[in-house]
């Protein structure tokens, strides 16, 4: 498994070291109890400086879906792919909240956005997708989300 | 009979420094072009590669003519009883301070002259000691080399015969090179035997490093036996030169082989010709 930096790329390199571990997770490329390169050897090997590495571990250590074990290493949550689940969810919730609010504030009213809703879910759900679980990219902050199951039952 | 012995590993000695080193040596040379392989290649006036080549190829060639001659001097002109040190020892030390120097070199001039590529891909797999051997195994091998360099202070401040701070300095840097070599082999991004050889190769090296610290251990305890008892535990002539004769045998194996050959040429084919 490996990653790639792209050093003349707008998203932050921490950025792109944790989307892609994130995206590995959820492809199960990379599975519980994964033992992760220590800091100093990624960085060496994408030569970048160490804290930028340390920076991306530390955020998925806060989405828990790795855990730093001091001198023994930094593995992958045996439950990462849960967590990012839950974690994808969470984003999902809170940027559709925001569009909404802001769909609200453009004077559209709750029947409006939920037929718009309703209707963007159709519309990708006819498009042709090898996987059942389709994955929505949100680009605003790098991750891939699913498509929250709360929204299916609306 | 032991001086045949030398004479005959003095000689393998000498076709491993003349023949393989270099070969060896050129090999991880082009592993540290895959750094940027497509400027490298832009820029064919960037020769620092090519100089490091020079000067090991150089130095090894050189130290062979000084085996050969010492070969000549010693055992055809003025045999001398002395032939381990003379024939043996000192190019082997040699050699060590020419691998040094020579792997700084790259590490420090050639992978640092090449500039960072815009796209860098690394690895998820670690590759720390402890995912490839028991980290006691490491831990103990280092606690046998403080007691031996330990006992042997003791016996230069209390003047046994045969220690003296150059037996403790060769100890020292035995111990210091091991460490250093695992502690930057594990590091580097590039296995240049996990390229000739596959996957399984770095395991393999990583064992044989710490495999090393044993053997310098059981090196220096021989040492230690004679300056506390008065005699060798081993017969320094089975002993060391077993340990120098499966070494050279391993570098003219690896030169020869025909996966390093065919590693080399694809890189040639890459890279160009060093020499």
């Amino acid at each position: 498994m490996e990653i790639e930096i792209n050093t003349t790329s707008s998203e932050a390199v921490y950025a792109q070291i944790v989307r892609q571990i994130r995206e590995a997770v959820q492809s199960g490329a990379l599975k519980g109890g994964h033992s992760l390169p220590t800091v100093r050897q990624l960085a060496g090997d994408l030569m970048i400086n160490p804290n930028t590495v340390a920076k991306a571990y530390k955020m998925l250590e806060a989405d828990r879906l790795v855990r730093g074990a001091g001198r023994a290493g930094t593995f992958i949550e045996d439950n990462a792919l849960m967590q990012l689940e839950l974690s994808n969810n969470q984003d999902a919730k809170y940027e559709l909240s925001a569009v909404l609010k802001s769909l609200q504030g453009k004077g559209l009213n709750k029947a409006q956005l939920q037929q718009l809703l309703l209707d963007e879910v159709e519309r990708l759900s006819a498009e042709p997708d090898p996987d059942e679980d389709r994955q929505i990219s949100f680009k605003g902050d790098g991750f891939t989300s699913r498509f929250p199951r709360f929204l299916k039952r609306t | 009979m032991g001086e045949t012995i030398y004479l005959i590993v003095a000689i393998v000695q000498v076709f491993a420094l003349i023949i393989a080193m270099p070969k060896a040596f050129r090999v991880t040379i082009y592993m540290m072009l895959r750094k940027n392989p497509e400027w490298i290649k832009a820029h064919p006036e960037f020769t620092v590669h090519k100089t490091i080549d020079r000067i090991s190829t150089g130095f090894h060639v050189g130290l062979g003519i000084i085996g050969a001659a010492a070969i000549f001097l010693y055992a055809i002109i003025i045999p001398s009883p002395d032939y381990y040190w003379e024939l043996m020892a000192y190019p082997l030390f040699s050699m060590f301070a020419v691998f040094t120097f020579v792997m700084s070199a790259q590490y420090f001039w050639l992978a640092r002259s090449i500039p960072k590529p815009e796209a860098v891909k690394a690895s998820l797999t670690s590759r720390r000691l402890s995912d490839f051997v028991p980290m006691w195994t490491y831990y103990l091998g280092n606690a046998l080399g403080a007691v031996i360099i330990a006992l042997h202070v003791n016996a230069i401040f209390k003047g046994f015969e045969g220690a003296y701070f150059g037996a403790l300095g060769a100890i020292l840097f035995l111990y210091t090179w091991v460490n250093g070599w695992l502690y930057y082999y594990l590091r580097w991004k590039y296995s240049e035997n996990e390229e000739v050889f596959g996957s399984a190769t770095r395991k393999i090296e990583a064992i044989g490093g710490v495999a090393l610290l044993y053997l310098v251990a059981i090196l220096c305890a021989n040492i230690l036996w004679k300056v506390y008892f008065g005699a060798y535990f081993f017969a320094p002539l089975t002993m060391n030169m077993m340990i120098i004769a499966s070494v050279y045998i391993g570098v003219i194996y690896y030169s020869l082989h025909p996966k390093t050959n065919k590693t080399l040429a694809k890189y040639e084919d890459n890279f160009g010709i060093v020499n």
